[in-house]
């Protein structure tokens, strides 16, 4: 090992680091993108070359035409982020203090986690109407069930020796839940919320494109559908990008973080 | 002698339901006087009670007639003056520093008052185990024997009248469990807690008690009490006489 890696340059080193590589793809693919719409191999009205996208990106968040909506959709799905862990908070609470509603919990998971919301989404409207209430609904449906699971899996997966140090030191219920529970439950916590923001973050996408304008602003989601329907692919491009940037985002800065700062620093992050 | 006994233990009788629906009993008429500072080791062949027993004692688990007594009184539930030192080597919080595993327990008893307070007596317990180096260490962080080192210290720290320890260092090499053995002896005997730990190594038995009760099988019960006193000065030959009573005590004298 070691005189592998004083044989290898500097220079050796840095092409064979993961992250750098994975770059290094993109920045290919791009450039390949961009040579392929500028050489006219595929028609620039198919496909846009890469640069216009990502000027046409900056330019609709400079001249306010994308912001607004990417605010509109992302506040959406933290108001549904938020109802869905005070509702699961609820729950796991009435299931720790009365066992026998964590059977009714657990059937409901079971039944309602397989559900694709979108699926759902006839239904949502005939009963929330086409409101900023149905896109809750939406994510709720695609968060809740996700996060309740890995929750319940998470506390029954407490090992026993916690509790019983807990009981042995009289640790009030309150003290339990708060200094034990809560903690032992935290790499359920992380999962399901992953889960649900994959989830809900398509169905939004995807809800806001068949809905149309809700709201006065309408989302990402209507942007890319007006963009559709104006033959705008330059407009749609700069629309998927910004989904995948959000995405990547929200994955790899606020839930890798937040999973390195606890769990991982706890060892308690199953690989 | 009429000193009070610490902890009494009397005509304990427990079974458990099968699967099948009979009963099986595992502990069988016991009754033990344990003295202030004394440590007493149960020793006995796997599954013939040991851990029932302590759980018992501890308050964790109900006999089915006899008690407990501590100090004179009823004890049927767990209390922080009675601790229970696990086998589990994950018997710490992973989400706390060896500090905090052993300054938590203190806030949340009211054992300190204040954090400072709590954190200077957790660093002195933690450096009477030897492990003043590792205490912003996470337990995923240390070896297994200073895991159960940092769990003495969090036990000790609460100042609790008995101990209770469930063969605590049986998953342990050697001479991990060789320093624990004396270094348990010792933080114990300073503080006067009364011990009673369970054990299925003869010489762990002869090194650490004051008292070894060799337990009978199926069901669990007090075969034979041995005398351990002056166990720090025994010469070799005598400490291998002891170890050869109890082996034959526990029907091993062929072996
Ligand atoms: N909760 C329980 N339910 C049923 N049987 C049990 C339970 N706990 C222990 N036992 C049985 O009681 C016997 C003694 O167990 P234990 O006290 O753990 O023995 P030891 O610690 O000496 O190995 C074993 O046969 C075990 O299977
Ligand atoms: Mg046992």
């Amino acid at each position: 090992m070691m005189g592998i890696q004083r044989k290898m340059s500097g220079i050796q080193k840095i092409f064979l680091n993961k992250t750098v590589q994975s770059w290094l793809w993109l920045a290919l693919i791009l450039l390949v993108w961009e040579a392929v719409s500028r050489a006219g191999i595929v028609n620039r009205h198919i496909l846009p070359p890469f640069s216009l996208v990502l000027e046409r990106l900056c330019n609709e968040l400079l001249t306010g035409k994308l912001g607004p909506q990417i605010c509109n959709s992302l506040l959406v799905i933290l108001q549904g982020f938020a109802l869905s862990a005070a509702l699961a908070a609820v729950l796991f609470l009435l299931c720790i203090r009365l066992p026998f509603l964590t059977n009714l919990v657990t059937m409901l998971c079971a039944v309602c986690n397989p559900l694709p919301g979108i699926a759902l989404l006839p239904l949502i409207i005939m009963w929330f109407g086409v409101s900023t209430g149905a896109m809750l609904a939406l994510i709720v449906h695609g968060v809740l069930w996700a996060l309740m699971t890995q929750m319940l899996e998470g506390y029954h997966g407490i090992p026993a020796v916690y509790r019983e140090w807990g009981r042995n030191i009289n640790l009030t219920p309150m003290r339990m839940l708060t200094g034990i529970v809560i903690f032992a439950v935290m790499p359920g916590i992380i999962a399901g919320l992953r889960i649900g923001w994959g989830r809900a973050w398509r169905a939004l996408i995807s809800a806001e494109m068949l809905f149309g304008m809700i709201g006065q602003l309408g989302g990402l989601g209507y942007y890319i559908y007006t963009s559709r329907a104006y033959a705008n692919l330059t407009n749609v491009m700069a629309g998927v990008l910004s989904i995948i940037v959000i995405g990547i985002t929200v994955e790899s800065l606020l839930f890798a973080q937040w999973e390195k700062r606890t769990i991982r620093k706890w060892g308690m992050a199953h690989e | 002698m009429n000193e009070l006994p610490v902890v009494s233990i009397q005509n304990l009788r427990k079974s458990f339901t099968m699967n099948d629906g009979s009963g099986l009993l595992v502990l069988d008429d016991i009754s033990l006087n344990v003295l202030q500072g004394e440590m007493v080791g149960f020793i006995g062949c796997s599954g013939c009670g040991k851990t029932t027993l302590l759980r018992i004692v501890g308050g964790f688990e109900n006999p089915d007639s006899g008690y407990v007594l501590v100090d004179g009184k009823a004890h049927s539930q767990p209390e922080k003056s009675v601790l229970m030192l696990f086998q589990d080597l994950n018997q710490l919080l992973p989400w706390k520093t060896v500090l905090s595993n052993v300054t938590a327990p203190l806030l949340a008893t009211g054992a300190a008052a204040t954090k400072k307070e709590a954190e200077s007596r957790a660093l002195k317990r933690i450096a009477e185990v030897g492990l003043e180096k590792f205490a912003a260490a996470y337990p995923h962080q240390i070896s297994g024997g200073m895991k159960q080192r940092a769990a003495l210290a969090r036990a000790l720290a609460l100042q609790p009248r008995v101990l209770l320890m469930d063969e605590p260092f049986a998953s342990l090499d050697n001479i991990t469990r060789k320093s624990l053995q004396i270094l348990t002896r010792s933080v114990c005997e300073k503080y006067g807690v009364t011990v009673l730990f369970v054990t299925h190594s003869i010489d762990e038995a002869v090194i650490m008690a004051d008292r070894i009760v060799v337990l009978n099988m199926n069901p669990g019960s007090i075969r034979e009490v041995f005398d351990n006193s002056g166990r720090e000065n025994l010469t070799s030959a005598q400490r291998g006489q002891r170890t050869g009573d109890v082996m034959a005590s526990l029907g091993m004298g062929e072996m």
